[in-house]
């Protein structure tokens, strides 16, 4: 099987954390599975290990036990750079707060992960524009993040997650932040635009009204999956479009 | 990110600008001031050997001899020629009724070494063959006899001798703040009404291919005088005012406190940054970004406003000596040498890098996994 249309398989993971001298044991022998082409959704309450476990599937947390298997790659024998590389290559990130840098552009700000990778600004640049457009944002690429609605800056967020064509995109509460109508429009952008064949969208939720944008819900509980459902995305959408 | 939080910014630029004004003006009239201790033995270029009482140390604290010391010196082997030099204190009287203290110079007679040749600014160092003539440091004669015209031409009263301005010169003032004043020495002893003592120095020339210094050795020996190649007379008179006369700590505080200013101020409002900045750089760190490139980001815009403040600050210092060196008050003759220009950036660029390593902890340390943390 091609390595880059496998998907995100996690077995037995175990993950604990010291706080103020006591242990946390955070993931319990974890079993998670997110297949290419599907955008799959990890829900449950605050503190049950979501955060934990895409931190682990970023390659930005380490586990303490079990397999990490991301996109064919065995991620607990991976060197650090070699860590960087394959998330500067093969991973996009969309945040609950965006984090966008301040001081770029929308455009810039989209083009730093194709700058990172060794491409030329004036490429870069381009590409980001596209991206941009593509996102309804091809009015706004010289403005500062400061100068665009949450929404807006929310889909600059993803559009610099996606400029670089990952085989893995992962969204941390990429409604959070919005109401509920900008919320739904990142989600419909999520759904049309990131999932395609060959790419994992993982997206980490408590907003129920977008669930039904996923063709599978991985529900946590304690540190371990309790339930996975399979299921034919619903088509929600407001009349207008992005604004 | 840094030119996004403007107040920083501004902070930073500011502060590296103030830094740079402090530190290279300081230095810069430190330098100027050491520079002009030795005024006397530079102006006299043709000489490389300077000879003089034994207790003597500097140009200003000389102690005269007499006058067949010359004559000691020519006879030693390997000495060219010698010729003496004098000066002293002495009081300048206008008709118009200023009186004013002069530091006199009495350059040779037959040859006027010692006479600052190339610093004339109206006239010429042969003036000084015409009687009673004597050539007056510009600046210093601007500042202390206003109510004379720059011409030359115009008569003075020094020690109850008349005397008449026959050239104007660049000169810095003497170590004390007195105004500079040339005439031959005939002259020069005539104003301070020296009687016996009527020589301060013998400047003599080693022959050629003699090492000066190694002829000054010689007439030490001969002649139990103390002598120096004029390089080494100046070196000397250099380290005596770094030890005796206070310029060096006088200085070094305003200097100090120009560096405690800057890495202050810089080294704070980078840490700040940093710290406020920990989760943009954790993302980035995130996307993929290494520390390496992390860093190259922020030592670029340390370099940023290093060189923006540089700018500021030694563009003001330099507008500061370009205003007042060739004036006629106690900075007049300062400059800010290409030394302390380098000298600073370098000190700069040194501080803002140091206060860059403060907050790079943070930066280096920053989990990435932070990003996924609200």
């Amino acid at each position: 099987m091609d390595p880059h249309l496998q998907g995100v398989h996690c077995r037995d993971v175990e993950r604990s954390f010291d706080s103020a001298g006591v242990r946390q044991h955070v993931l319990k022998r974890l079993r998670f599975d997110a297949e290419p082409g599907q955008l799959t959704m990890l829900i449950g309450p605050s503190g049950c290990g979501k955060t934990t476990l895409i931190s682990i599937i970023a390659g930005l947390l380490g586990c303490d036990g079990g397999s990490v298997r991301v996109l064919g790659q065995e991620l607990s024998g991976m060197k650090p750079d070699a860590l960087l590389d394959f998330r500067l290559h093969r991973i996009g990130f969309v945040f609950q707060q965006y984090n966008l840098i301040w001081g770029l552009t929308a455009a810039e700000n989209v083009a730093v992960p194709l700058v990172a990778a060794g491409a030329a600004w004036p490429d870069a640049l381009r590409k980001a524009a596209d991206m941009l457009g593509r996102l309804g944002l091809a009015d706004h690429l010289s403005k500062l993040p400061k100068q665009l609605s949450s929404g807006q800056q929310q889909r600059v967020a993803i559009a610099r997650a996606l400029v670089h064509d990952p085989d893995l995109l992962l969204c941390d509460e990429p409604t959070a932040a919005l109401d509920a109508r900008s919320g739904h429009q990142v989600m419909e952008l999520l759904r049309s635009v990131a999932v395609r064949p060959g790419r994992v969208v993982i997206v980490v939720s408590h907003d129920q009204r977008v669930f039904g944008f996923a063709d599978r819900i991985s529900e946590m509980d304690d540190g371990v999956v309790v339930r996975v459902e399979d299921r034919v995305p619903t088509e929600v959408a407001y009349p207008s479009g992005p604004t | 990110m840094l030119t996004h939080d403007k107040a920083k910014y501004i902070a930073l630029v500011a502060g590296i600008a103030f830094a740079s004004l402090l530190i290279s003006q300081q230095a810069a009239i430190f330098w100027s001031a050491l520079r002009s201790s030795t005024y006397g033995v530079q102006s006299a270029s043709a000489a490389d050997i300077w000879v003089m009482k034994p207790n003597v140390e500097i140009l200003d604290l000389a102690d005269p001899m007499r006058e067949g010391v010359v004559n000691q010196v020519r006879s030693v082997p390997g000495v060219q020629w010698a010729v003496p030099y004098y000066q002293a204190l002495g009081m300048v009287r206008t008709r118009q009724g200023s009186f004013r203290p002069v530091l006199v110079i009495g350059v040779d007679d037959a040859t006027l070494i010692g006479a600052p040749a190339a610093r004339m600014v109206a006239g010429d160092v042969h003036a000084l063959d015409q009687p009673n003539a004597v050539i007056f440091d510009i600046s210093g004669y601007q500042q202390n006899f206003p109510d004379l015209p720059v011409e030359i031409g115009q008569e003075v009263e020094i020690g109850q001798t008349r005397a008449v301005v026959g050239g104007f010169c660049k000169a810095p003032p003497a170590w004390g703040g007195q105004t500079v004043l040339y005439a031959k020495r005939s002259l020069a002893v005539q104003m301070s009404r020296e009687t016996d003592n009527t020589v301060s120095f013998v400047l003599a020339k080693a022959m050629d291919g003699h090492d000066p210094q190694r002829v000054a050795l010689e007439i030490e020996r001969q002649t139990g005088l103390k002598a120096r190649s004029s390089r080494g007379f100046a070196a000397e008179i250099i380290v005596w005012m770094l030890r005796f006369s206070g310029v060096a700590e006088f200085f070094g505080v305003t200097i100090l406190m120009g560096v405690v200013i800057g890495v202050a101020v810089v080294g704070q409002t980078f840490y700040l940054f940093s710290v406020e900045n920990v989760k943009q750089f954790a993302t980035l760190k995130a996307i993929g970004i290494g520390n390496r490139s992390v860093l190259g980001m922020i030592f670029l815009q340390a370099s940023v406003v290093a060189v923006l403040g540089f700018a500021f600050g030694v563009g003001a210092a330099s507008v500061f000596f370009a205003f007042f060196g060739p004036g006629t008050g106690g900075l007049r003759g300062m400059n800010m040498p290409v030394a302390v220009f380098v000298g600073t950036g370098v000190f700069i660029y040194a501080m803002v890098v140091a206060s860059c390593f403060l907050s790079i902890r943070r930066v280096l340390t920053a989990d990435p996994a932070i990003v996924f943390r609200n």
